[in-house]
């Protein structure tokens, strides 16, 4: 029996496979995107949460608000997560520099439906 | 100011009062709607939000509580995801139908919904909720 610990998935992978589970319960998710950390070092650390933006047709809108949720191992998800959810309208405005994500978060890749 | 002990007496009786099968359905969706209130702030303040900002908006829940269901639903492992769209869809309808995302309550609402709690003499097929009535 081995002592040693499997190696974490990559957060870039944890992301991918909580984006599809949202893809897949939500009917009205249209994009999410991934949200990083403005330092890599920073981004790279375990306890830094997975970060997505999820745009929902069917939430409503009251600007950014990042809601956070603990790890749950039993259910493959190592990494602690933040979802900020908003209206298509309000990704317009984030877009156009109207809203802005909190913590110097930048907004990263578009994470596609598969 | 009540004590965290009180505070959970409360959210305890009210829990249990979600459950009495002999309260009028209104009533009990009443303390449905109050429990997934305190639920949402719960775990909002548990994540570092601040308690003031929670006091004086109902807009979080309306946004709140369908992450906090979808969390769930995905905790349990469940591979037919697809097969809870539907329950999402009624979990983002409730807060707005139960009208948690009015900013603010007037005295008549309170009034309103304080006498609803009560059951003083209202419709037991109705639930009045402030500037709107809707049928169970």
């Amino acid at each position: 029996m081995s002592l040693i610990a499997p190696p974490l998935p990559s957060k870039e992978n944890v992301a991918h496979r909580l984006a599809q589970s949202h893809f897949s319960i939500e009917p009205g998710m249209t994009q999410i995107f991934r949200i990083k950390c403005s330092s890599n070092t920073e981004e790279v650390d375990p306890f830094e949460p997975v970060k997505l933006l999820e745009v929902n047709s069917n939430t409503v809108e009251s600007g950014i608000r990042p809601i956070h949720f603990g790890a749950h191992p039993a259910a493959g998800m190592l990494y602690p997560s933040v979802i900020i959810e908003i209206t298509p309208a309000e990704l317009a405005a984030l877009s156009q520099g109207g809203l802005r994500l909190p913590n110097g978060w930048l907004l990263d890749r578009e994470i596609q439906r598969s | 100011m009540a004590t965290i002990e009180e505070w959970s007496r409360a959210f305890a009786a009210r829990n249990v009062l979600c459950r009495d099968a002999a309260l009028p359905v209104c009533h009990q969706l009443h303390f449905l709607q109050l429990a997934c209130e305190k639920l949402s702030k719960a775990h909002l303040c548990t994540k570092g939000s601040n308690s003031a900002d929670l006091q004086s908006s109902h807009a979080f829940v309306q946004k709140t509580l369908p992450l906090i269901a979808r969390e769930q639903f995905l905790n349990t492992n469940d591979r037919q995801l697809s097969n809870k769209s539907w329950m999402m869809a009624h979990i983002r309808h409730f807060p707005e139908k139960s009208n948690f995302s009015r900013r603010r309550w007037t005295t008549t609402d309170r009034a309103l919904t304080t006498a609803n709690t009560l059951g003083l003499g209202l419709s037991r097929t109705f639930l009045y909720l402030p500037k709107m009535h809707f049928q169970i």
